[in-house]
């Protein structure tokens, strides 16, 4: 079983050996130590330190619309614990061990068709790794119920003009500009996770979209003078902008 | 076969010593992780929220107050607590698992008995 698989969690009896304190080799939880070492998509590495500091649990990237890999420099407003509920990720343990629990799988389930987690309750879940039938160290993870849909201007090229305020956009004719949607927590941070993404134009032959429309972050093409919203579905959420090309 | 003198005592003596061994008395439950949401842990209650972790340090005692070695902790039948042991003899990790009531059973393989802690595993506020 690899590092970040998911086992069924269950009732059992466990046992312990001579019972002598060691409490004080353990530091208090070091929840929220998160240290961010930079993420995209092909190295996403938050890191979170596990509670009993005997190893360490990394957040992935896994699916393309997870907006806490998209741009580097916004990974410093990330808060590494905060994921979207629905949210699909992968999480990874710095040893080599058995596998991985959700201390209830009421709120966090590892899908075996994807191998990726899934939060299904808001709230808080911790993580167990576990090896040889032991407990390791674990994590907590929190699961949060998205405010609302945060859509930004990533960068243009062709002409651009206009200022952007995440809802209205001008272009000239054939210009290009790249879009990104995040779901945001009611703070307006950007939450970890992917979801199931859809963009589209309704008039497309003024501007559409182009690229893979299920990625979070997208190209808007400008064809004609005119006026087009583009759309975007991200989980259960939509959000529109709206896009004037000159002539 | 008849019971002979000699036999009845030896047999008297055995039950006596059997009788003299101290049980299983007490359990002092420690947290030793703090959790990102408030959790009880005593030897008088146990109480998680679903979903969360706690590291616990456990020492156990007979009836004389000696220290008693090789606990077992067996969860409630239904699922609503989660224990698993660690590297460490005295340390387990407690979790919520769902919504319920039961007893967390301490025994030993040193000295007979069973401690129970109530455990409540509560909804996260």
């Amino acid at each position: 079983m690899g590092p970040a698989k998911g086992e069924p969690s269950g009732n059992r009896e466990v046992g312990m050996g001579e019972v002598h304190s060691r409490a004080a080799r353990y530091a208090v939880a070091v929840l929220g130590a998160a240290a961010l070492v930079g993420c995209d998509k092909d190295n996403a590495a938050n890191e979170l330190v596990g509670e009993l500091g005997n190893g360490t649990f990394t957040y992935l990237c896994e699916v393309d619309s997870d907006a806490q890999c998209d741009v580097g420099e916004e990974t410093s407003d990330l808060a590494l614990t905060n994921i979207v509920l629905r949210g699909r990720f992968g999480i990874n343990y710095s040893k080599t061990i058995q596998g991985l629990r959700p201390a209830s799988d009421l709120r966090l389930q590892y899908d075996d068709a994807t191998q990726l987690w899934v939060g299904t309750e808001p709230g808080w879940v911790g993580v167990i790794a576990v090896d040889a039938g032991k407990g390791d160290d674990f994590a907590h993870f929190r699961i949060v119920e998205p405010a609302g849909l945060r859509i930004s201007r990533r960068e243009t090229s062709g002409t651009f003009e206009g200022s952007l305020g995440g809802l209205s956009v001008s272009l000239s004719v054939q210009g290009i500009i790249t879009l990104r949607v995040a779901p945001v927590n009611d703070q307006d941070e950007v939450l970890a996770g992917g979801l199931d993404c859809e963009w589209w134009s309704n008039s497309p032959d003024v501007a559409d979209v182009v690229g893979d429309e299920t990625d979070n972050v997208i190209e808007v093409e400008a064809k004609q003078a005119g006026t087009a919203i583009i759309n975007v579905h991200l989980g259960d959420l939509t959000a529109q902008t709206t896009v004037e090309v000159g002539g | 076969m008849a019971l002979t003198p000699k036999l009845l005592v030896l047999l008297a003596g055995g039950l006596l010593l059997a009788g003299c061994t101290p049980d299983f008395a007490r359990v002092e439950l420690t947290p030793i992780t703090s959790p990102p949401l408030d959790v009880t842990v005593s030897a008088a209650q146990v109480e998680i929220p679903v979903g969360i972790a706690v590291a616990v340090n456990v020492l156990g005692y007979d009836e004389d107050d000696d220290p008693v070695g090789n606990i077992r902790i067996t969860p409630p039948a239904s699922i609503t607590a989660g224990v698993i042991e660690t590297a460490e003899p005295e340390m387990f990790i407690l979790y919520g698992q769902s919504h319920g009531t039961g007893s967390l059973s301490f025994t030993s393989t040193e000295v007979s008995g069973t401690v129970n802690v109530p455990v409540s595993i509560v909804p996260q506020q």
